[in-house]
């Protein structure tokens, strides 16, 4: 049975409370390493917002009726991450065709995402709270929006500081990590207005 | 850490035999950025800049360039340029070409060696990349500023 | 363990995993399909029709029309450039640097990068049709100094070549040691324009050289070699001139060489004085081939210049740089010409020279590659 919750709540939670990055922990890999340019994180934020709303809407209609009626919950995550390897591929090359500009801006990135651990995170979360299909959606893309943010907070700190004389530990992961935890301790701020889980 | 995709795509055209023979990477398999970012850590922990480190590479070029293939005495330093026909394109793909042009520069009173092309000076200075380890031309920064005789000693005229 | 339940497992997988193949390659036969594209040149002077989906470089190359090209679609040289006025889509990001504003209005792309997809209008000069492709037979190598090698090569059976002296060709190697494709270089011809089932280049070793290391160490005489051209606006002028000043230095001798008997053959009249810079005497060559034009033809002057002659050489003709030697032989721009080959240090120094003498951009004729 779906959880009873409004999916409005879903969406904005799944944007700050629950952050993907910030709270879950989830997609750091990229997080971490596509932040250094603005430019190039907002890229790749848009373009795992796109494949998280896609694959999320995907998957949930494989997980209920591929799935749960063939009985084989415990291959859900091969399925799951078949279905995003495939979904990406055949994105790319629609993007190529109908999109050139969108594609010129976020081609590179899709087969980052493929193994981006943020989409496969929003699945399970999905699966595991048993998400009905609006609340997956919202909860998919409130998710995405929440990525794209995080990264381009993360992305114009590390701009800004790029010329600031710092220890060398702190370089690079060290301050990214410090900056993010900062910033994870100011999302949570917000959990007396709307929380899930 | 995942490569970004930038340094990826970058990567495929550093590698040997793609835009020069050799290569620019050596058997260095670090992320191109982090490359980048382990050099500069030296540098500031120097107190030099790349900047600097290019701009005085390229005068000593400058001066043995005077030579056209002959050794130039440039004060503290013997340099040699030798150019060949043609040029290079920078990998990192910003419309800018360097000449084909390797300097050689002996410190007098050392005797220490080093050399360069004019693309080292390039991608050192716009793009504080000295090459990945193993590289034929990779510049160690601080072998390469304390070659250069730099940062300037406190006082020092210019 | 129940067997049913592995058996279910692996039917199930395979049925999934075959099904979402089966998607993938039905997506791809049509998103990847682009069809067959018409390629409008020069407002319909010329169509082509081509299979969609690869760059606008390497389909044009595929109905042999040959963009100069120096890095072969690595985006690293610019010089692809061709007007696409319709079809191209937005400009791309590796396209960006490469591209001018005024390029922009002028709807300029690189080719490499640009890939056919639907219906092109682009717009390409007359005299790039002129470029065709050759598979040459490799018929003699030799060695005209210690790191300079004469190639000359047989075209196919029946195939000619037409080029204005002065021009140069883009040599193509086959991969070899760490080198895992084919790359290409410029080289200017040496041979007599006159001459057009034979072609000659001069290919100085450079140091780590992709190229030239290919030609000087696994290149063997009887071996095919691909070649394109002929590319290059650096050839003779000479209307309303009586002199020729020719400056080159190392293998810069090559088109020099190739203008030198066009004058002659053509019967024209340009006096012509030719400085050819060098170090020692081990980097002269072609010595006896020009003294005897020297004597030959009164109009023709040729003046090597060495900069360190060692004392054992005996050197008796002009010492120190080229640069040393115009400063001292040449008075004035007055109805004069120089064409310019050699490395770009020596060709800044000379340009300097010849301009303070009076020669400007319209009279100073060089190669950019």
């Amino acid at each position: 049975m779906a959880p009873n919750i409004n999916p409005l709540i879903i969406f904005l939670a799944s944007i700050i409370t629950s952050n993907m990055v910030l709270s879950n922990f989830l997609g750091m890999c990229s997080y971490l390493s596509v932040s250094s340019e603005y430019k190039t994180a907002n890229g790749l934020g848009m373009a795992v917002t796109l494949v998280l709303v896609l694959t999320t809407v995907l998957n949930w209609a494989v997980y209920t009726y591929v799935i749960l009626p063939l009985e084989i919950v415990y291959l859900q995550y091969i399925i799951f991450i078949m279905v995003i390897a495939a979904l990406v591929q055949i994105l790319e090359m629609g993007m190529d065709r109908y999109t050139p500009d969108l594609h010129a801006k976020l081609g590179i990135f899709l087969p980052l995402i493929t193994v981006n651990c943020a989409i496969l995170g929003v699945t399970l979360f999905m699966v595991i709270r048993h998400y009905n299909f609006i609340q997956s959606l919202l909860f998919a893309l409130g998710s995405g929006l929440g990525w794209w943010l995080a990264i381009n907070m993360l992305a114009a700190i590390r701009e800004k500081m790029a010329n600031v004389k710092l220890p060398p530990g702190l370089k690079g992961p060290g301050l990214s990590f410090i900056i993010t935890g900062i910033m994870a301790m100011a999302f949570i701020g917000f959990s007396g207005i709307f929380t899930i889980q | 850490m995942k490569e970004n995709p930038k340094d990826a795509l970058l990567r495929i055209d550093m590698e040997a035999g793609r835009l020069i023979k050799e290569g620019f990477l050596g058997e260095d398999e670090r992320p191109i950025s982090d490359i980048i970012s382990a050099d500069l850590d030296t540098l500031t922990e120097l107190e030099v800049s790349h900047v600097e480190l290019a701009r005085a590479m390229r005068r000593l070029t400058r001066r043995g360039m005077e030579g056209m293939g002959e050794v130039v005495d440039a004060g503290d330093y013997l340099v040699k340029s030798e150019e060949y026909m043609g040029w290079l394109g920078c990998p990192f793909k910003d419309n800018r070409r360097a000449a084909k042009r390797n300097t050689q520069a002996v410190d007098k009173q050392t005797g220490r060696e080093m050399r360069w092309s004019d693309l080292s000076i390039h991608l050192i200075e716009q793009h504080a990349f000295f090459q990945g380890k193993g590289s034929a031309f990779r510049l160690e920064p601080a072998e390469l500023a304390s070659f250069l005789r730099l940062p300037a000693p406190e006082g020092a005229a210019e | 363990m129940d067997f049913g339940v592995i058996i279910k497992a692996v039917i199930s997988l395979a049925l999934i995993s075959g099904a979402l193949s089966v998607i993938i390659s039905i997506s791809e036969s049509v998103l990847n399909n682009y069809g067959t594209c018409e390629l409008d040149i020069n407002n319909g002077s010329k169509v082509l029709s081509v299979k969609g989906g690869s760059s606008l470089l390497s389909s044009l190359a595929n109905e042999r029309i040959f963009i100069p090209s120096a890095c072969g679609g690595k985006a690293t040289c610019g010089l692809c450039k061709v007007a696409v006025l319709e079809g191209a889509g937005p400009l791309l990001l590796t396209e960006e640097p490469y591209i001018t504003q005024e390029e922009r209005a002028q709807h300029m792309r690189l080719s490499c990068q640009v890939k056919v997809k639907t219906n092109m209008k682009l717009l390409i000069p007359d005299e790039l049709f002129n470029i065709k492709e050759y598979i040459c037979e490799l018929v003699g190598m030799d060695d005209m100094t210690y790191d300079i090698k004469r190639l000359r090569m047989k075209l196919p059976l029946g195939e000619e070549i037409h080029f204005k002296a002065g021009q140069f060709m883009q040599f193509y190697t086959k991969p070899y040691g760490k080198v895992k494709e084919e790359v290409f270089r410029a080289y200017s011809i040496s041979s007599k324009a006159s001459e057009h089932d034979h072609l000659e280049l001069l290919i100085r070793l450079v140091p780590e050289g992709i190229c030239t290391t290919y030609v000087h160490t696994a290149l063997k005489v009887g071996d095919k070699v691909r070649l394109s051209g002929p590319y290059g606006d650096f050839y003779l002028r000479g209307e309303g001139c009586d002199e020729l000043i020719m400056i080159a230095g190392g293998s810069g001798l090559a088109p020099i060489r190739s203008l030198v008997y066009d004058v002659i053959e053509k019967g024209l009249p340009h006096k012509m004085r030719f400085f050819f810079g060098a170090n020692t005497l081990r980097d002269l060559y072609y010595m006896d081939e020009f003294a005897q034009i020297e004597k030959d033809y009164p109009q023709f002057t040729f003046i090597p210049c060495l900069a360190r002659p060692e004392p054992e050489d005996n050197w008796q003709g002009q010492t120190g740089f080229v640069t040393v030697a115009l400063e001292e032989q040449v008075d004035n721009a007055e109805k004069k010409e120089a064409y310019l080959c050699g490395s770009p240090g020596m060709l800044n120094a000379c340009i300097t020279i010849l301009k303070n003498k009076g020669f400007t951009d319209d009279t100073i004729f060089f190669d950019k590659f």
